[in-house]
């Protein structure tokens, strides 16, 4: 196991590789500086262009992308006021204070070694998870997968959005969506039309960025310029602020914690693992009366929580397939372009993979938190930028992005059907992330109800697994929809 | 009369998706009916109950607060129509793609690009030439020369035989 493990670390210090991880950090900070823009559009624009690669280096630029955006998240936040994105928004109620004050520098020293420590033990644990949960893994058999899968749409789709039921209607048409075109059992073509590019099915990569990159554009474009408010001065302070974070490393340690724990469940976003970490934060401290008005323990709290979420989602993902994040969804969408698939094979014999995506997280918020210490003012130059200097910029590399899937004009027309698919759902205040989890785990969840029933018949469904799993999926099912008729 | 949500008329459309679904899977062989039928079946209840709710809650004018969240509608959401703002965004989408198609995806970029900085973004003409420049660089220099990545050619090019 140990040569594996420093197999894979060597794999990410071999000089194209680092290079290309420095590249992906940066942009993942200035995608995470620049309110609105974010994680998930910056992955999903980096999809098309992976197909050359092997699967560590695209994984690589994906994963260290995505871990470092709440990094910079930062910096808006505290300058402005405006969250960078929604793991930020918890940051605002004591950074912005403490800006105000003039401490936005000890501000940024406490939340970028946070962020590191909380990356890191983040990495910690799902390295650790490998061996603990190798045995459950390998112990399910295809009727078990599939339940899981089941699992994981049913929670992303009744948790991410306003309407769990529509939510769930959204899943399932994601779902009913991957069966288009070639049925890989059968030899036959489902509802392709007759068009030759829907033979192959729906592509993913238009598919991601309609429904993800497309609304977010719309909604920066259409709305303006978040950022209004005045700037307020760094000033200094950076190396107090990495004091305060070392001073209160327990708070450091139990808000990572809280977010893989957050991480690990599927549909739980960003904002439940900041706010909970702040709750936590403001209920564990002894003398909370300076909470609000710009105490550090506000600042350490959510941004260590923020940076740990992703290693903690990527849990269920590498084990069972069951994505804890809309980023783990663009992550699975990679592993479907490699032909790799979730489950045991990534604890055995893709553990390699596994092994460098722990490492690429730890590495990526040391390089993160390192690079925004260094470049705040930089940053701070970039978050500053205006939207509509910067929308057709984006637009005309989501349309670049899509076009390279098959060169065709019929990949820029899927593109603008699932933006305005996406953009529907938006104003809706529907789940989107359900759409692309059905369309991604569709033919996965096929293969596994086809295996199932070819091998047990209907004796599948007595499985003790597959009951075990089934009543979670039918409370997290009542649950959502209680709470959701309770609000 | 009350008036017609977008929520409901989406709602809809996704029914009859649904409905087209079952029925067109009426002729595959089982285990692929099963597969649609598994997915269908529970997305044409639960959009099924959520219409109905949204109908009930329409026809009761009950138009300010949501059943199921209590949230005050966002007015975008609650509106059938599009604002103009929507429109031109989807609208210009639309116009790139046109431009794509007839002059390639190199000059539809770049003339996208160019006349949403300056008539749009109202930004300077030095600024404007500038990014466009850069971002010519990109597709057609980096991407296009040295990463030898192939755009689209245009029709406009075909017909004139270029």
């Amino acid at each position: 196991m140990m040569d594996v493990i420093l197999a894979a670390l060597k794999n990410i210090f071999m000089p194209a590789q680092f290079a290309l991880l420095l590249l992906a950090v940066l942009v993942g900070l200035i995608l995470g500086a620049i309110p609105g823009l974010g994680g998930i559009v910056g992955m999903t624009l980096l999809l098309p262009f992976l197909f050359d690669l092997t699967p560590h280096t695209a994984l690589i630029l994906l994963v260290a992308l995505g871990s470092v955006v709440n990094t910079a998240d930062t910096i808006p936040a505290v300058l402005f006021g405006v969250p960078g994105t929604a793991g930020a928004q918890a940051t605002i109620l004591d950074g912005f204070p403490m800006a105000k004050k003039g401490q936005a520098g000890r501000a940024f020293g406490a939340a970028y070694l946070s962020s590191i420590f909380g990356g890191i033990i983040g990495a910690f644990v799902l390295a650790v998870s490998i061996p603990i949960l190798r045995p459950l893994v390998l112990s399910f058999g295809s009727p078990e997968l599939f339940m899981m899968a089941l699992l994981g749409i049913t929670m992303i789709s009744t948790l991410t959005g306003r309407f769990p039921l529509a939510g769930l209607a959204v899943g399932a048409l994601g779902i009913l969506l991957s069966v288009i075109g070639l049925d890989p059992q059968t030899g036959y073509y489902r509802w392709s039309l007759g068009i030759p590019y829907l033979l192959d099915g729906l592509p993913l990569v238009p598919a991601l960025l309609g429904v993800f990159a497309i609304p977010e554009i719309a909604s920066l474009a259409i709305r303006g310029v978040p950022i209004t408010g005045e700037m307020q001065n760094i000033g200094t302070g950076i190396w107090q602020g990495m004091k305060d974070a070392l001073d209160h490393w327990f708070l450091v340690v139990r808000n990572a914690l809280i977010g893989i724990w957050v991480g690990i469940v599927p549909g739980m976003g960003v904002s439940a693992a900041v706010w909970i970490a702040y709750g936590h934060t403001v209920q564990s401290s002894k003398n909370s009366e300076n909470f609000g008005k710009g105490d550090v323990r506000g600042v350490i709290g959510p941004e260590s929580a923020n940076n740990a979420k992703m290693a903690g989602s990527l849990i269920p993902t590498l084990a069972f397939g069951v994505p804890g994040s809309a980023m783990c969804i663009i992550i699975l969408a990679a592993f479907t372009i490699f032909g790799l698939v979730p489950g045991p094979d990534m604890l055995t014999k893709h553990v390699d993979i596994t092994l460098t995506l722990v490492w690429i997280i730890a590495i990526a918020n040391i390089i993160g938190g390192a690079l925004c210490l260094g470049l705040s003012s930089q940053l701070v130059r970039v978050s500053r930028v205006r939207i509509h200097l910067l929308a057709p910029l984006v637009i005309v590399a989501v349309f670049m992005a899509a076009i390279r899937v098959t060169g065709s004009l019929w990949d820029l027309y899927a593109l603008l059907f699932f933006g305005a698919l996406g953009w529907i759902l938006k104003k809706l205040g529907w789940a989107r992330p359900p759409l692309i989890l059905g369309l991604v785990l569709g033919p996965i969840l096929k293969k596994y109800l086809f295996i199932s029933t070819m091998a047990y018949g209907a004796a599948w469904l007595a499985r003790p697994g597959v009951i075990v799993i089934a009543l979670m999926t039918l409370a997290s099912l009542v649950f959502s929809i209680r709470k959701g008729r309770r609000q | 009369m009350p008036k017609l949500k977008l929520d409901i008329v989406f709602a809809l459309l996704c029914i009859a998706f649904f409905c087209f679904t079952l029925v067109s899977s009426l002729s595959w062989d089982l285990p692929s009916l099963l597969f649609v039928w598994f997915a269908a079946l529970p997305g044409l209840i639960c959009m099924g109950v959520f219409f109905a709710r949204q109908m009930k809650q329409m026809r009761r004018g009950d138009n300010e607060v949501p059943l199921q969240t209590g949230q005050p509608p966002d007015r975008d959401a609650a509106a059938l129509g599009w604002s103009r703002e929507e429109v031109m965004f989807f609208g210009r989408l639309i116009a790139f793609l046109a431009a794509i198609w007839l002059l390639g995806f190199e000059i539809g970029a770049l003339l996208f690009a160019f006349l949403y900085l300056r008539f749009k973004a109202r930004e300077s003409w030095l600024l404007t030439i500038v990014t466009t420049a850069i971002l010519a660089g990109l597709i057609s220099g980096l991407l296009g020369k040295l990463l030898q990545v192939s755009w689209p050619e245009g029709a406009l090019g075909v017909w004139l035989g270029l």
